[in-house]
């Protein structure tokens, strides 16, 4: 049973850390087209 | 540098998890003495892998630069330089751990524990000249040039070293040499999550990798 609980934990542990490199990804798309307007 | 896409990432994602799951729970042969914390293979095995993967980045970008002295590829050697040594650290963790459960102590100074923290110091001693110069081109110029000798001195401490000493982690002398288990003696299952794993946290880093560069080169512009 313990392993179910270690699998759930460690699944939430990835997918929380999944969905934040998600939205740094888009932050930083974001700061590089701001950068290009900017720059036009 | 070019974003990774968007199904890259949640290829990468959706992998990852499924080895995180299924590394829990698929049945694992019992192995005495280790258990089910043989199931870390999974983990930590792989996440030296995906070190040594992004370094070669690091080697090859520290390269380019030499050749022509541009400087977005220093950016790109040092942002693979910093995935690999945060690899490595988790890579040693994981292995503490592990070591905690199966050697009885986190640390013992088994060979290959130590030559890998070893090389550990050495890709931080690349971060430390480098916080050492200003000038930005002559910071490259010596990173580069230093980088060169860090990763030449991985094979050794990684792979070539901890095989020829006697210690406690397989592929030991004692332990039949150079056959080192993961490759040889261990069944299809496990060789089959592992190198899935492998290939999981090598695209993992790679997705690092690209995104630490890109801030990097933003913080240049601004």
């Amino acid at each position: 049973m313990e392993i179910y609980l270690v699998a759930g934990i460690l699944g939430i542990i990835w997918a929380s850390l999944f969905f934040y490199l998600k939205r740094l990804e888009a932050r930083v798309s974001e700061l590089e087209n701001e950068g290009k307007e900017s720059h036009e | 540098m070019k974003p990774v896409s968007s199904a890259f990432q949640w290829f990468t994602g959706i992998w990852i998890f499924l080895i995180v799951i299924s590394g829990m729970l698929l049945p694992i042969p019992y192995i005495p003495i280790l258990k089910e914390t043989a199931r870390n293979i999974y983990f930590h095995v792989p996440q030296s892998f995906a070190m040594v993967f992004i370094l070669c980045f690091s080697f090859w970008n520290s390269f380019q630069y030499l050749r022509k002295r541009d400087l977005r590829f220093d950016m790109k050697a040092e942002s693979a330089a910093s995935v690999g040594m945060l690899f490595g650290i988790t890579t040693i963790v994981t292995g503490a751990v592990w070591a905690d459960y199966t050697w009885g102590v986190f640390w013992n100074w088994d060979p290959k524990q130590t030559l890998f923290l070893g090389l550990l110091f050495v890709y931080g001693a690349y971060f430390v000249l480098r916080l050492s110069v200003d000038d930005p081109q002559k910071r490259a110029l010596l990173g580069a040039a230093y980088n060169l000798f860090a990763f030449v001195m991985m094979p050794f401490l990684v792979f070539i070293l901890p095989r020829l000493l006697p210690g406690l982690h397989p592929g030991a002398p004692e332990d039949g040499g150079a056959n080192n288990p993961v490759f040889t003696g261990i069944n299809l299952l496990i060789r089959v999550m592992l190198y899935s794993s492998v290939l999981g946290f090598c695209m993992l880093a790679y997705w690092l990798y690209t995104i630490r560069t890109r801030l990097l080169i933003l913080k240049s512009k601004f």
